[in-house]
């Protein structure tokens, strides 16, 4: 009996293992629907291979890097960049400069400063620690 | 009681799901998206764009069914809630009243 060349398009729904690393930054509640939405577009455009997994891991990271940013942004009610930035040049170096005011302000962009790097740090081990299974 | 402003992919999103019915999930909310605006939108805007609308209270999404070419992952399908639907004839009779007021102003310029 002559052995048929079988495909079993089942492999094709497997996740591979970089994209499963990737997918961790996704919201839990979230993941397993968008996961199958990459997997139905990939299979739908024909991908197979190394470009799959290329593709898959590519569409989820920008996803995961996307609603990270929103949920952070979530936290925040941030003014427009350009606001900050002309209003600490225009108003922010003359206080800065005088007296127990300006030492008092100094002292609080210090302290704000450190804690978003502390922020931003818990943020990125989370992440880390999230892709890694923990 | 004020009005909810929508940014320029949320409404897309609104009317593609208003659209799509029964079948608004991601990927054809995607291509309903693109097809209309002539874009080449990312998937990740328009998952930010749902994400946003949810957080705003405008939609509500339900788990389906769930198929082989999925590997047995259940889709999300998204619905405009009576907010959503607000919040988009409100956004249109702002627009239309603006095009009104100004259209002489553009033909104009």
């Amino acid at each position: 009996m002559m052995a048929t060349d079988h495909t079993d398009d089942t492999d094709e729904t497997r996740v591979p293992r970089t994209l499963t690393m990737v997918a961790r930054l996704i919201p839990a509640w979230e993941r397993e629907a968008i996961l199958g939405d990459l997997l139905e577009d990939a299979e739908s455009r024909g991908l197979r291979g190394a470009r799959r997994t290329a593709w898959l891991a590519g569409e989820c990271g920008a996803i995961a890097a996307g609603l990270s940013v929103q949920r952070v942004r979530a936290w925040f009610v941030l003014p427009p960049v350009h606001e900050v930035v002309s209003g600490l040049a225009i108003d922010g170096r003359a206080v800065l400069r005088g007296g127990a005011g300006g030492a008092a302000l100094r002292a609080l962009l210090f302290v704000g400063s450190v804690a978003t790097l502390v922020l931003g740090v818990e943020l990125l081990v989370g992440s880390l620690m999230s892709a890694a299974g923990f | 009681m004020p009005r909810t402003d929508l940014g320029d992919m949320e409404h897309l999103v609104l009317l593609a799901i208003l659209r799509l019915g029964k079948e608004a999930y991601g990927i054809p909310i995607l291509d309903e998206v693109c097809a209309r605006s002539g874009r080449d939108v990312s998937r990740a805007t328009v998952y930010v764009a749902l994400k946003r609308l949810e957080q705003k209270g405008l939609l509500v999404s339900r788990l389906g069914e769930s198929t082989p070419e999925r590997g047995g992952r259940a889709k999300r399908f998204y619905k405009l809630k009576p907010s959503g639907l607000k919040a988009l004839r409100e956004s249109r009779e702002m627009f239309l009243g603006l095009w009104r007021d100004y259209e002489s102003v553009l033909d104009r310029a």
